[in-house]
């Protein structure tokens, strides 16, 4: 153990990695203060440079934009009422009425030391568990891993619960679009139309940067509207927040374990766990009605259930190799180009990555939190930018993000193809994730299978007969029958 | 605010979550009844043509190691997938589409309405990439950069010196620190040549 240790901080002490987890985190915070300007999206742009860089180092930027944004995205979200990020949406319900009442500090303080809290533990559950879970799929074989794909796409498609059909129709697409290409058992093209541009099949970054940043940058260039109303930040220090958060304990134990269980739910995400986190926080409240009206607690629950999820949504990634969202697709992009597998074998192979992940996620925890303290007068700064001027760069970095990758102008003309269809979805509330996740899982659940059912000769009760698929199907079908049934309910409790 | 009222009730804000689904449901917005839902009758078509031409693009192959080894179950699935849950999404508008008639010329100029600063701006970028072999990055990029601005009706000295000094910033990292690779530029020829030269590698 105490060895593992040594090899991760001697990995993590590499310049490289060092100034990735910096220039991660700083990007980071950055995106998340500026509004309109999501993770997603900066990700995608960074993808290709994380490729020619050390996989930790590579790993860290990502990680660090991505945690990074949501400790950002509370600083808008408390000052302008409008979410940096959308995960900071609940954060506006009470951090904006702190700020219009003089306590926009304090509310700051809070936000940040609430994220640090969440974040911590989240790296903490991460440390714990994905071990415990990696030797769980050791016992995985092809049935299994096709059932855990299938539970993800399934847990994906129902995590967007006023939009099911809609996730549904795009995780198909994703699956068509991750089977485009050659076909490598039997060399026959698969719905190229004989382009040799498509032999390779839909490139991801491409797809990603297009269907999230530059779709992202038409948004902001139809932005109408002059400067913003940034609420002036007054009241006391920035280092109060660790004292409300002593006195609401309960609340932030309550939030990060929901964050970290959330986290661990392909599709849920952020979003899911503030959700319940926030609800939970007022049902459980001895002052329900503060709610809404700048009540602490709701904050501090906001905020840190959302940085609970942002190390935990890794645990599925890096014990079983399947990612938990879009974000999650790109890492895994990240971690497949330096031909490491995430999975047991890389516990056991590259325990130095594996720990030096651990810390650098600590580590960028820790920059953030102390950034953000020490700097927050001058990151509010950065909400006056005016996001028809981000839009039109955000254009150009999309074009740098998918030309460098292969030098090919083709990649750029397929992000700009996905950034329309990416911004006809987004004008149709129609979710964009799926299609990400169907073209990252659709081909390991084909794949695997096809495997299966190999070893079984064709016979379909493979699925069935082996105790872990079996659970995993149940759970799917489980799944299935929940949501159907609430939906059932639910029309039932709305039609007299 | 009631303490049965939680503030989740409260419209999501100005940001918009895919996973996170912040967005409002069809039957929460008034603009619902306004919708011509062209984009599930499009992804229908063009499912339906993929659909067809399945035996075509994925061609089955004559083999003994079973039928799940054919290179169509993939796009099959996937297909069938897009076109059942556009379909059955389409049944359930059915009944908004059909309780108002549908001007199709209005209904397509509302569209390219909507659409005009995406169109517009796609059409720059193309023009952008196809302009970076003749004019190179920087001078491309501050054309296409400033003529975005200029549209969107944000082009003023500040907003250009801002212009200016990020696509300096642009070119230090990509061109210089990271060293992107870009064609030969037709505009450089003109120059002596150690000056194409260094334009070629770092403009």
């Amino acid at each position: 153990m105490m060895e593992t240790l040594l090899l991760g901080l001697s990995e993590v002490s590499n310049i490289n990695v060092l100034l990735a987890i910096l220039i991660g985190a700083l990007i980071g915070v950055t995106i998340g203060s500026i509004p309109g300007l999501e993770p997603a999206g900066v990700m995608a742009i960074l993808l290709p440079l994380s490729f020619s860089m050390e996989p930790l180092a590579g790993v860290t930027l990502l990680l660090g934009v991505y945690g990074g944004a949501w400790y950002g995205g509370a600083i808008p979200a408390i000052l302008m009422n409008t979410p940096g990020t959308p995960v900071a949406v609940l954060t506006t319900y009470d951090g904006y009425p702190m700020a219009k009442r003089g306590e926009g500090k304090k509310a700051l303080s809070i936000a940040y030391t609430a994220s640090f809290v969440g974040g911590i533990i989240s790296v903490m559950s991460l440390v714990l568990l994905a071990p415990l879970l990696s030797q769980i799929a050791t016992h995985f074989g092809s049935a299994e891993f096709a059932m855990l794909a299938v539970l993800g796409m399934i847990f994906v498609v129902l995590a967007h619960r006023k939009h099911v059909l809609e996730a549904a129709m795009m995780l198909g697409l994703g699956i068509f679009l991750g089977t485009v290409g050659l076909d490598r058992s039997y060399n026959t093209q698969t719905y190229t139309f004989d382009q040799e541009w498509l032999l390779g099949g839909i490139p991801l970054v491409p797809a990603v940067i297009g269907l999230f940043a530059m779709s992202q940058a038409f948004v902001l260039l139809s932005q109408k509207g002059g400067d913003s109303q940034v609420t002036k930040l007054t009241g006391d220090g920035f280092f109060g927040g660790a004292l409300t958060l002593l006195k609401h304990k309960i609340t932030v134990i309550r939030s990060a374990t929901l964050g970290v269980v959330m986290g661990l739910l392909p599709g849920v995400g952020e979003f899911g766990s503030q959700f319940f986190s926030y609800t939970l926080a007022q049902k459980f409240s001895k002052n329900p009605e503060n709610f809404g009206n700048g009540e602490p607690a709701g904050l501090i629950a906001s905020e840190t259930s959302n940085n609970a999820v942002t190390a935990s949504v890794m645990i599925p990634l890096l014990a079983f190799g399947i990612p938990a969202d879009a974000l999650m697709a790109m890492l895994l992009a990240v971690f497949m180009v330096h031909n490491y597998i995430p999975g047991p074998t890389l516990f056991a192979e590259r325990p130095e990555f594996i720990s030096g992940l651990y810390i650098s996620l600590f580590m960028m925890n820790v920059i953030v939190f102390l950034y953000l303290s020490v700097a927050t007068r001058w990151i509010v700064n950065l909400t006056r930018i005016r996001g028809r001027f981000i839009g039109a760069f955000i254009l150009v970095l999309g074009f740098i993000g998918s030309y460098s990758q292969n030098y090919q102008f083709s990649d750029a003309l397929i992000a700009l193809g996905f950034a329309i269809f990416g911004y006809m979805l987004r004008k149709n509330d129609i979710p964009a994730v799926p299609i990400i996740l169907g073209l990252v899982l659709g081909p390991v659940f084909l794949t695997r299978f096809k495997q299966a059912l190999g070893v079984s000769n064709g016979d379909l009760t493979i699925f069935l007969t082996r105790p872990i698929s079996l659970t995993l199907l149940s759970l799917t079908v489980g799944s299935i029958l929940i949501y159907a049934w609430s939906q059932l309910k639910n029309r039932q409790t709305v039609t007299p | 605010m009631n303490a049965t009222d939680s503030p989740l009730d409260k419209p999501a804000g100005p940001a918009s979550s895919d996973a996170g689904d912040a967005a409002s449901a069809e039957q929460d917005t008034p603009f619902t009844e306004q919708r011509t839902f062209g984009i599930y009758w499009l992804l229908l078509a063009v499912a339906a043509a993929l659909l067809i031409l399945l035996p075509e693009e994925a061609k089955w192959v004559t083999t003994k190691r079973g039928w799940y080894t054919q290179p169509m179950i993939g796009p099959a699935i996937g297909l069938s997938v897009l076109m059942i849950f556009t379909a059955v999404r389409l049944m359930i508008s059915f009944r908004l589409i059909w309780l108002r008639s549908i001007d199709p010329i209005d209904s397509l100029l509302d569209t390219l309405s909507n659409y005009r600063v995406a169109l517009f701006s796609s059409a720059l970028f193309f023009l952008y990439i196809n302009t970076l072999s003749v004019f190179g990055f920087a001078l491309a990029t501050l054309m296409f950069v400033t003529t975005l601005l200029w549209l969107s009706r944000l082009l003023d000295r500040f907003w250009f010196a801002c212009t200016l000094g990020t696509v300096s910033a642009l070119i230090l990292i990509f061109r210089v620190g990271v060293s992107v690779w870009l064609p030969d530029v037709w505009l450089y020829e003109l120059l002596p040549e150690d000056l194409a030269t260094f334009a070629n590698q770092y403009l």
